[in-house]
């Protein structure tokens, strides 16, 4: 028995030295701010950028809250925890009014912030936002880039971007102080910030404000000015200076930051949604020139024609859809031509002064054929793709979590820096009625 | 007011049952030597390996066994420094009696689990739209009968019938303004059929100077099987209510579960140095036809609740085992083992529930003899594996690192009713 004693003893020996080798846990990755400093780390963009969705900035459930800024400086607190709270104007409940999906005899339908049942604009609203308070997230949107700068050697420019930034809503966190007295721009709350770390995401609404104006003017009386067309695709030219202007303030205060440029506005669901396929029959359009014919597949009908439709317009040729609500072929040949021209300004301006450049143009390009993430497919599409709010052309919480990983790669990749990415699964997409 | 009409994304099940679906672990002896006992058969649990070689052993064999498997495994992916996975610790069984009438026929009846698979994740984990949690368990009952059919050569064959019992759940990306996601889960039963053949020899035996050398060899078939979830049951749930038109509080699905083929070749070389001891080498061969396992199809009777269907695009692939028994005879023997078991799983299909590998595995084994007529063998064995795996449908890649220790015990009985039988070398 000696002998299988020690035959036992060996066994288990053997047994117990592999038992406790089931570790396999990996180790944590290193946390490092490389480069960079995100100590105070601001904003600069538009809506994209205050985390503004569903056609309002609201915060009932935490939407202004998940802002692609505020998502990135959560995540930059992990690599640099000393650096302060990131600061936003939040707007209280349904701010500004939003849209929201309900259910209506059984049928899912859009409400807008108007309609009867609709989430329109808080009491808060009209008073939203102490301006004394110094904020991390200077997005105001509609803003475009041509409003942030006045136009050099053009003197009225000064007093009609402080017009049109006073008359915004969305920028009432800021002073942009007395028209012609004290006009206070855009790029002076930039200047002003102190950043050690930007991202400016502008440009966009250079170009949508046309798109979703069906590539037609939108003149405005401002006092003293006279009329003024709000929604040009504003000139190459133009945009480079101004862009010049923005990244020459920020490189000066000695600032590191990323740029972004500009998705492709025809890919969203606002121009993909209204169609023959899902009208069912031909759509009757006006095109920019007051040509009336049958909508073919490049042009691109915008998401509101639907109440149009709804009352026969666009049935026939003898009513067909205003030009407002299309944005036909030409025109859209036209955006997609301008947005690969302001995107090269951008990436030529941000290379020039050394900042990362976020690609978001490319990040959403396969959108438009699907993508499949941690096993659950996103599109372009309007509310089954999962990205895009109800407006369709602002992401949704899910959709701004991504875009956060998509400036926290090009962040990391140019300034060696580990920011973790988040997990787009753990925050909401489209919010369906319960 | 705008109305849309929307089409949904489908509840896609990626579940892939990989190399360790099936439990290469149905006899504690088999275990010790790698695996490699279908040219050996020196226990009832020939039964399942060759049922040819039931005519190899004695008049009355009984074995009863089970296996601990203890999985460790951990993912790392872009978004987390580490996952553990939750799954618990599985026991699967074998019971394994064979009798003899005559001189040339013999029989049997064995149960067993040949298949199970069991995977858990934290319920809020990264890749909860791709499984939460996953098991199956299947029983196999195997009535069988062996007849000699040359002094050398004896045959068998075997008729199995299958149960299996399956459970998934994965979370279902659908928000309302009180929860994040809903879950889906889906549980069902079937059952197959199927058999084992298994053709046995004892190639020659040869004295030399020292002692005996012997030579025993086989080859089986298992036959693929397809268990039938006929009256699964799909439970949906925390789905909000204006698309619970789309995901109901439950429904019903069938669906189709193939169980591969399996064909095994290997032999037993063996030296005694007279009555007291032995030494044998031993080999085998698999080949599993996991190609029969391209597709996984689930068909919801609820209309609005999309049909899927899921590529696997799995590969044949061959395994190959081989092990060394010592054997003292009045007291004990001592195994040890390797196998070497290729993956079926493709790059671009690695699934997290089960992220499968190449990869050389270790066995050892010790068998005690000291009471007549019983034995008891104790079984390990070492997994290791790593694997950077990505699950491209469903845009899912990450680091694996798997270990499991799988401890295995059996208790024997066997009886001769007659005094000697001639081709016994191996000794019980």
């Amino acid at each position: 028995m000696n002998k299988s004693h020690t035959y036992i003893g060996a066994a288990v020996v053997l047994a117990v030295g592999l038992l406790g080798c089931l570790k396999t846990e990996f180790e944590s990755r290193e946390l490092t701010p490389g480069r960079a400093d995100f100590y105070n780390y601001i904003a600069i963009g538009n809506s994209l950028t205050q985390g503004f969705q569903d056609f309002g900035l609201h915060n009932k459930y935490n939407e202004q809250e998940n802002s692609f800024p505020a998502i990135l400086a959560g995540q930059m607190k992990l690599v640099s925890p000393d650096i302060g709270e990131f600061v936003q104007p939040l707007a209280t409940a349904n701010g500004s009014g939003y849209m929201h999906l309900a259910e209506i005899n059984g049928e899912l339908e859009v409400l807008s912030a108007d309609d009867l049942g609709g989430y329109g604009e808080d009491a808060s609203w009209s008073s939203w936002a102490d301006k004394t308070v110094k904020y991390n997230n200077l997005g105001v949107s509609g803003i475009r880039l041509t409003d942030c700068v006045p136009t050099a050697g053009d003197f009225l420019s000064s007093t009609i971007n402080q017009a049109v930034v006073s008359f915004n809503p969305f920028g009432r966190f800021l002073d942009f102080g007395t028209p012609i007295i004290n006009n206070v721009s855009y790029l002076d709350h930039v200047k002003s910030s102190g950043a050690t770390f930007f991202t400016c995401w502008l440009g966009n609404n250079d170009l949508l404000l046309w798109c979703i104006s069906g590539g037609e003017a939108t003149p405005i009386e401002i006092g003293g000015v006279g009329l003024i067309d709000i929604t040009p695709l504003t000139p190459a030219n133009v945009f480079r200076n101004k862009y010049d202007s923005v990244l020459t303030a920020l490189s000066r205060m000695g600032a590191d930051g990323a740029c972004s440029t500009i998705p492709d506005i025809t890919s969203i669901p606002l121009f993909n949604t209204i169609n023959e396929e899902a009208t069912g029959y031909p759509i009757w359009i006006t095109e920019g020139n007051g040509v009336v014919r049958v909508a073919e597949e490049d042009d691109l009908i915008l998401l509101s024609a639907s109440d149009y439709l709804a009352d026969g317009t666009g049935q026939s040729q003898s009513d067909p859809l205003p030009t407002s609500q299309v944005l036909d072929k030409y025109e859209a040949a036209i955006a997609r031509e301008h947005t690969l021209t302001l995107n090269q300004i951008i990436r030529e301006a941000a290379e020039k002064y050394g900042f990362a450049l976020v690609d978001n143009y490319d990040f959403l390009r396969p959108y438009e054929d699907g993508v499949v993430l941690d096993g659950v497919d996103y599109s372009t599409k309007y509310i089954e793709g999962g990205v895009f709010s109800l407006d369709g052309i602002h992401p949704n919480p899910k959709g701004y979590a991504l875009t956060a990983n998509v400036f926290i790669e090009a962040i990391n990749e140019h300034y060696g820096s580990t920011i973790p990415k988040v997990e787009a699964g753990n925050y909401k997409g489209i919010i369906f009625p319960n | 007011m705008h109305k849309f009409l929307i089409i949904f994304f489908s509840i896609v099940a990626n579940i892939a049952f990989a190399g360790g679906f099936q439990l290469n672990i149905q006899g504690t002896k088999a275990v010790g030597i790698g695996g490699a006992f279908t040219g050996k058969c020196t226990d009832a649990s020939a039964l399942y390996f060759n049922p040819g070689g039931l005519m190899n052993l004695k008049s009355q064999n009984l074995i009863f066994g089970t296996h601990i498997i203890v999985p460790s495994v951990s993912l790392q992916t872009d978004y987390y420094d580490n996952i553990n996975q939750t799954t618990g610790n599985a026991t699967p069984v074998h019971f394994y009696y064979s009798g003899r009438y005559k001189e040339k026929l013999a029989y049997g009846l064995g149960v067993n689990n040949q298949f199970g698979s069991a995977s858990s994740f934290a319920d809020d984990w990264q890749g909860r739209y791709i499984i939460q949690n996953i098991s199956l368990r299947t029983f196999m009952f195997q009535p069988t009968v062996a007849y000699k059919i040359h002094d050398r050569i004896s045959i068998g064959a075997g008729f199995v019938y299958t149960t299996g019992s399956f459970s998934y759940e994965k979370a279902v990306p659908l928000s309302s303004v009180n929860v994040l996601y809903g879950k889906a889960r889906l549980t069902g039963k079937g059952k197959a059929y199927g058999y084992n053949v298994g053709i046995f020899s004892n190639v020659f035996e040869k004295e030399i100077s020292s002692g005996v050398i012997s030579l025993t060899a086989g080859l089986s078939y298992r036959s693929g099987m397809k268990i039938k979830l006929k009256d699964g049951n799909a439970e949906f749930i925390n789905i909000p209510n204006s698309m619970r038109s789309m995901f109901p509080i439950e429904t019903s699905f069938t669906a189709e579960l193939n169980l591969p083929s399996v064909f095994s070749g290997g032999f037993c070389f063996d030296f005694a140095k007279g009555e007291s001891w032995n030494v044998n080498l031993n080999y085998e061969i698999n080949r599993t036809g996991w190609s029969t396992y391209d597709t996984l199809a689930f068909d919801f009777e609820n209309e609005e609740t999309p049909d899927t269907k899921v590529t696997k695009n799995w590969d044949n692939v061959f395994a190959h085992r081989m092990g060394v028994e010592f054997v003292y005879k009045e007291l004990a023997a001592l195994r040890i083992g390797c196998y070497y078991d290729n993956t079926p799983i493709p790059d671009g299909y690695v699934s997290p529930e089960l992220p499968d590998s190449d990869n050389l595995s270790f066995t050892a084994g010790v068998g005690f003899y000291g009471i007549k007529n019983l034995s008891v063998d104790f079984s390990f064995i070492r997994q290791v594996a790593e694997r950077d795996g990505e699950l491209s449908e469903e845009g899912f890649s990450a680091i694996y690192r798997r270990k499991v220790n799988i401890y295995g015990i059996s208790l024997g009985y066997a009886l001769d009713w007659k005094k000697k039988q001639k081709s016994a070398p191996q000794v019980e």
